[in-house]
């Protein structure tokens, strides 16, 4: 049994999982289109003009597996309530995250010396996803 | 490097985590209380937050998830994000999602679908949402 997070970026799926390739060296595994939904019947189920955005897609960052969809494609996505904590092996991969993934975003805490870990910071990237970047202690 | 979702309760982390102890056979890593932060970072906590969450680790069947209770505000919200389970079986697919539900609310019943031979999504008691399948292999 295993839990994995979905996120839903109403929309910008696909430059959320652009961003993540160049940022965190995310690997698509697999991305299906509204179109593409075998139970699609006349598409009246999907979100008006819906058709080439993301219905579902699951990217891997490191050994992690990451779901994610452009739900109901509004255009607002909102992350409210969690963050994604990310560990990772040194310093120096910690700073190259952390910018990569700030970047048009906001770095709610810049990466210090914690009483449990070497480096931690916190981050809200563009597309408003939390994130906790820290060095394996 | 690893990727875990980390979940604000707001004030209601232990209380969470006994529950998912229950419903899903959740095991605690770690449960560290803001009163067991280095003196420091005492200083920095309000009065009354002494016995909350600073930080916890559970683990659930695979995965490991976090959880806080956060700035205690008191009430948790989560948006943009859910939280995947996948069952080996229809029964215990079926199991889980009858106690995660427990207090919270169904918003699509277990059915099968192109995927999963049984997929349904619920909100649990604390406004987590889930999604619990038997994927098709």
């Amino acid at each position: 049994m295993r839990i994995q997070p979905y996120l839903f970026f109403d929309g910008r799926c696909e430059e959320a999982l652009d961003f993540y390739k160049a940022a965190a060296g995310a690997k698509v595994e697999m991305l299906m289109r509204y179109k593409e939904n075998p139970d699609r019947g006349d598409g009246s189920m999907e979100p008006p003009g819906a058709a080439d955005k993301v219905m579902h897609a699951a990217f891997k960052i490191g050994d992690t597996m990451i779901l994610a969809s452009d739900g109901h494609c509004a255009g607002k996505p909102k992350f409210d309530g969690f963050s994604l904590a990310i560990s990772v092996k040194g310093e120096a991969e910690a700073d190259k995250t952390y910018t990569a993934l700030a970047k048009g975003g906001e770095a709610s805490m810049p990466l210090t010396k914690t009483f449990f870990s070497p480096k931690f910071g916190m981050l809200r990237d563009k597309f408003g996803v939390n994130w906790m970047v820290m060095v394996e202690a | 490097m690893n990727i875990q979702p980390y979940l604000s309760f707001e004030g209601r982390a232990q209380e969470a985590i006994d529950f998912y102890k229950g419903a899903v056979g959740a095991s605690e890593n770690v449960v560290m209380l803001f009163k067991d932060a280095p003196p420091d970072v005492q200083a920095q906590i309000s009065p009354g937050m002494g016995d909350k969450v600073m930080h916890a680790c559970i683990k659930i069947g695979d995965s490991d998830v976090f959880l806080s209770d956060g700035q205690c505000g008191g009430k948790a919200s989560f948006s943009g994000v859910t939280l995947t389970i996948n069952a080996s079986s229809d029964g215990e697919a079926d199991k889980l999602f009858a106690a995660l539900g427990k207090g919270g609310q169904v918003t699509m019943p277990m059915a099968e679908t192109f995927f999963a031979t049984r997929f349904g999504m619920v909100d649990d008691k604390f406004g987590v949402h889930w999604m619990v399948l038997n994927p098709k292999k």
